[in-house]
């Protein structure tokens, strides 16, 4: 699976907007992988209808964390806000994507956010999905992803605790086709940032996992490899405790790979990296 | 009866040729060349000072420093220095002195002292441990064991955030009620069929209904904001969880390190305390060690060990080594401060620009050289000190208070509004010894009081030694150690008495001899250069007569130029003859390096008045006040010697002929006061003659200055108009000890063409500048009939009985007019 292969099946990178996330980080983060794999970007600001239907309702107030006073809500003021967030975002977005020299759209819907998404979305896609400061647990973020993932061809998350880091791209391989797509990805992002792969290879023993590192090495080319971790028939929580040691730029694994087929892995995943994870489905089935 | 008298037959013979320069005999010297000298150890002629030093030097109390005063080039510096220099050697290292911050009050940092050799130990170690934290930290953070704690803190912090929440969203769902992200928060909207109720349908509802869909709502959302105040607490309890973890591995750790630091510094206090602040303030911020850490990934260089210590995470662990002793076999310090401003003295708190402000830390506290000198000496040159803004005050109030606290100008001045610091005081041991001239010492100790408390000792150098075979001998090792030490070439005896006959003509005295080193050793230069270009391997008297010259040369335009102006008749001075009223005297023009002298005529005149001598110089303020004072000493010696029974009736006027610069001093008076007599006795005085002294009441002449540049002053202008056999010049006879005339001159006398003579009254010089005799007052009361004295006498007496017809007319018309009235 060549680098060129897989900027072929995903050829947009979509951004959901709905002034719920941290705009600065999903935008750079979005145009980062566009950048890395030459796709489109594309911002959708959805306009929640299920909050103007609320705003209309005599008793609507947004409850703010860490204040004690309820803040009344009506159609005008979330028009405002609604209005007011989408110029911003959209002012951010070009200007991200000026700099980098993408070609960039920006669309403003009104509906429900993750019917919008779905119905906005294309199996070339590769949607970024934030985690809300407040109120989703990282479960409620792997669930979003999954269906999300559904249309699309992957999916990023950025968790709460996700911040900017200088490390190098982790890729995780568990040997399967979507594992050489991840470090096909993993080998662009390592390009684009002038950054090392590190390479995460699952296995069930250590004849495959070295199978799997031949096999990625001669994917990476000459990306630079800072280290090859192997985790064969691995305990709870090794490679958890790698991804925190690592403090990676971008995790890039197989959204259908052993650590995420189940969602307790998965959300321990989500909690270990501190980095967006970049989750993509194997071409054939997307 | 008129007595005359023959120059000729004058009672004052004119010197001997061979008392006009004392020669230094070569033969006597009892050597061939200087290599043969042993070169002295000490300076010579200077035992009161170097005994002062010794002594200052040694007396261990306070406000006995030192201030070694005398004469530039007198050796004062190169005599401290072997001084101390050798006494310091003996003397213990003083401790070393380090800054360390202050972990409770960051601007006020910490002094410690420690034994010599250890700061620099110190600020090793620390440096060290920084370095081994910096790597077994991040190391300890990534151990299973810590991170195994650190994601239960983690899971249970997002546990407990998404546990509260859950509860709450069950809760809300069982009653139909759905919780939603806004924008700015959360919201809750009554749901059915899983989506908000929209308005119109709400409002559409029973009433009861609408009212029972709000109550739940407003329960739910003072639930929901308990929920929401909550997780700032939830998260300020995983910070702190998270810190405790930290500082609990951390200890371990840093608790370690310190450990081993401490027992290499066992039995210092202060060491133990300040790593007992830098252990807690490590274990406190941890965090530093583990972000500098992070930072270091994916770069192409990790932090070396250096840039640590710049890093500002890791500078207040540094340790700032201000002063460091204990160099084997250096002793206590001795330090010669070139340029004492007041940073130099008291040493400065630098600044760095920051984001465009001045900031600071203790790191940037730089020693002064008080710091460097403390425990030891510290020399300084008392001129530069006084004229470098608050140096002179800030090093009186260091020693007085027996520390050293930094303080710069601006903050004098109060100008400075930036972040500085208080760095704790040094206590401060130091013997501080200025050398400076002696006017400097004389004024300080007479206008600033606090300078005799501070500066108890004087070291004294003599210009001049007396000049006998012994001291001639010192002198001769003198020549050869500088010789020596300048690297020159040796010198030959001829050469060495010509130098010790050219200490004596500096000393303007034929029995003593310069002991100014600078100058010395400058001749010495300059000699052994033209041996150099004789192609000589010894410096030999040519030499050094030709350095002379060549030095007079150099600096004689202005000699030449006013030599000209006489020789061509643009300023007036006789050489021969005779004139009533009129000398030549004889002044000294010092410019640079050089001193000359030159004539001047002098002129009186004299007319009946009411006993007044009016000087001209004075009236114009050209007369300087030493001046002015011979001229009323010799108005004085007339009252009391003429006319003892009249009044004085006599008015006269002396001034310095073309003299448009000042007059200063009394080496001119008993010229004035020949001028004066030969104008009121009318007798002419001789012009190839010139004069210098000064006179006293009783009028006996007395000595001067600079006499040997007066006589060949005059000497140069009789010889560029050829000497007559008959010119000369009259000095004081207590100058005659201080004749070290140049040789051309000595020839000129040796040969009968040019004369000294040595005065002891002004008697003697009248009879010789009129050729008769002043005349001595008899048993009768008057001078001898013809003499100078009598015309003198008899020419006041006529003033007088002219005067007082005078004013007895003047009485009687006075008297007319008021019968008239």
């Amino acid at each position: 699976v060549s680098a060129e292969e897989t900027r072929s099946t995903i050829s947009r990178v979509l951004v959901e907007l709905g002034g719920l996330a941290d705009g600065d980080e999903v935008i750079e983060t979005a145009c980062d992988l566009a950048a890395a794999i030459q796709a489109e970007l594309y911002g959708l600001f959805v306009e929640e209808e299920s909050l103007l239907d609320l705003s209309g309702l005599p008793f609507a107030h947004t409850v703010l964390p860490g204040r004690t006073q309820a803040q009344a809500l009506n159609p005008e003021l979330l028009r405002q806000v609604y209005e007011r967030l989408a110029a911003s975002s959209r002012r951010a977005l070009s200007a991200r994507a000026h700099s980098a020299h993408l070609t960039w759209s920006f669309n403003t819907a009104r509906g429900h956010g993750a019917a919008e998404i779905r119905a906005k979305v294309s199996r070339t896609d590769l949607v970024v999905i934030q985690q809300h400061r407040f109120g989703q647990s990282a479960l409620e973020l792997v669930v979003a992803a999954r269906s999300t993932a559904t249309v699309a061809r992957g999916v990023v998350l950025i968790g709460r605790r996700s911040k900017r880091a200088t490390g190098p791209i982790v890729a995780i391989d568990d040997g399967d086709e979507a594992g050489a797509e991840t470090v096909a990805l993993a080998a662009r992002l390592a390009r684009r940032h002038d950054a090392p792969v590190e390479l995460f290879v699952i296995a069930t023993d250590e004849q495959s996992a070295r199978q799997t590192e031949a096999r990625d090495l001669a994917l990476l080319g000459d990306v630079r490899v800072a280290a090859v971790r192997k985790f064969v028939d691995r305990p709870d929580g090794t490679l958890e405790d790698a991804l925190t040691r690592t403090a990676p730029r971008f995790v890039v694994a197989d959204l259908d790979g052993a650590p995420f087929r189940d969602d307790e892995s998965a959300v321990r995943l989500v909690r270990a990296a501190r980095a967006p994870i970049v989750l993509i489905k194997p071409a054939s089935t997307a | 009866m008129t007595e005359t008298r023959d120059p000729a037959d004058h009672p004052i013979a004119p010197l001997d040729a061979a008392r006009l320069r004392t020669r230094c005999d070569p033969g006597a010297l009892g050597f061939a060349s200087t290599a043969e000298l042993q070169p002295l150890e000490a300076l010579v002629g200077q035992d009161r000072a170097l005994g002062a030093i010794r002594f200052g030097a040694s007396i261990k109390r306070p406000g006995f420093n030192l201030f070694a005063l005398g004469t530039a080039g007198t050796g004062r510096h190169t005599a401290i220095r072997a001084l101390l220099e050798e006494k310091a050697k003996a003397e213990p290292a003083p401790d070393d002195w380090v800054y360390v911050n202050n972990f409770d009050v960051a601007h006020k940092p910490k002094a410690l002292r420690l034994p010599p050799g250890t700061a620099v130990r110190l600020r090793d170690c620390m440096n060290a441990l920084i370095d081994d934290l910096a790597t077994a930290i991040p190391a300890l953070f990534e151990s299973d064991d810590y991170r195994a704690r650190r994601r239960a803190i983690d899971e249970q912090a997002e546990e407990a955030h998404e546990k509260a929440f859950d509860a709450l969203r069950q809760k809300a769902e069982e009653q139909s009620v759905g919780i939603l992200r806004t924008p700015m928060g959360f919201a809750l909207a009554p749901l059915r069929d899983g989506q908000v109720i929209k308005p119109e349908v709400f409002n559409d509802l029973p009433r009861e209904e609408r009212a029972e869909i709000e109550k739940k709502i407003a329960a739910l959302q003072e639930e929901l904001e308990a929920v929401l105040m909550q997780l700032p607490m939830i998260q300020k309890e995983h910070r702190d969880r998270i810190r405790e973890l930290n500082s609990e591995f951390a200890g371990r750790t840093v608790g370690l390190s310190i450990e081993q630091a401490a027992r290499e510094f066992s039995g210092l206090e202060g060491v133990r305390d300040h790593l007992a602040a830098v252990e807690k303030d490590l274990v406190d911020n941890v965090q530093i060690f583990l972000e500098q850490a992070s930072a270091g990934e994916g770069q192409p260089f990790t932090m070396g060990g250096t840039s640590r210590q710049n890093d500002p995470r890791f500078r207040r662990y540094s340790v700032n080594v201000l002063v460091a002793n204990g160099e084997p076999g250096t002793g206590a310090p001795v330090v010669f401060e070139e340029h004492p401003t007041l940073a130099n003295i008291v040493g400065r708190v630098e600044h760095i620009s920051q984001m465009g402000a001045l900031v600071t830390d203790f790191m940037l506290i730089k020693a002064g050289a008080l710091h460097h000198a403390n425990g030891g000496y510290l020399v300084i040159d008392a001129r530069r000190l006084l004229t470098q803004p608050f140096s002179w005050e800030a090093l009186k109030r260091n020693l007085s208070a027996g520390c050293i606290t930094i303080a710069s100008a601006a903050e004098e001045l109060s100008l400075i509004t930036t972040i500085s610091l208080e760095p704790d005081p040094i206590p401060l041991q130091v013997k501080v010894v200025l050398v400076g001239e002696r006017i400097l010492y004389y004024l300080l100790a007479s206008l600033d009081p606090d300078f005799p408390e501070l500066f108890k000792v004087e070291a004294d150098f003599d210009e001049e030694i007396e000049r006998s075979a012994d001291t001639t001998g010192l002198y001769a090792r003198l020549i050869s150690t500088i010789a020596g030490r300048e690297g020159l070439r040796p010198l030959t005896v001829e050469g060495v008495a010509r130098v010790i006959d050219e200490a004596s003509r500096r000393a303007e005295d034929a029995e003593r001899l310069s002991l100014q080193i600078g100058p010395l050793a400058d001749l010495l230069r300059e000699a052994d250069f033209w041996a150099g270009e004789d192609k000589r391997d010894r410096i030999t008297e040519k030499d050094v007569d030709h350095a002379v010259r060549q030095r007079i040369r150099r600096s004689d335009r202005i000699r030449e130029r006013s030599l000209e102006q006489i020789t061509r008749g643009n300023v007036l001075i006789d050489t021969d003859g005779a004139v009533v009223g009129q000398i030549n005297g004889l002044a000294v023009t010092s410019l640079g390096n050089l001193s000359f002298g030159r004539p001047s005529r002098i002129t009186a005149r004299v007319r009946m008045g009411a006993g007044k001598v009016v000087d001209i110089e004075r009236e114009v303020e050209l007369g300087g006040p030493l001046h002015s004072k011979g001229v009323l000493i010799l108005s004085s010696f007339l009252s009391a010697r003429y006319a003892l029974d009249r009044p004085m009736s006599l008015w006269a006027s002396l001034v310095f002929e073309q003299s448009y610069g000042g007059v200063d001093g009394d080496s001119a008076s008993s010229a004035e006061l020949y001028a004066l007599l030969s104008a009121l006795a009318e007798l002419p005085l001789r012009q190839d003659l010139a004069v210098t002294g000064s006179v006293n009441q009783i009028g006996q002449v007395q000595a001067i200055g600079g006499v040997n540049q007066k006589i060949e002053g005059f000497y140069d202008v009789c010889a560029q108009r050829s000497l007559t056999g008959r010119q000369g010049v009259l000095i004081p006879a207590s100058n005659v000890k201080h004749l070290m005339l140049r040789e051309d001159v000595v020839e000129a006398s040796a040969q009968g063409r040019f004369h000294i003579y040595p005065v002891e009254t002004i008697d003697q010089g009248i009879e010789l500048l009129t050729g008769r005799p002043a005349g001595r007052r008899g048993d009768d009361g008057r001078f001898p009939e013809g003499t100078v004295n009598a015309r003198v006498e008899d020419r006041l007496a006529g003033y007088a009985a002219v005067r007082r017809e005078y004013v007895a007319r003047l009485d009687e018309h006075n008297q007319d007019q008021e019968n008239k009235t």
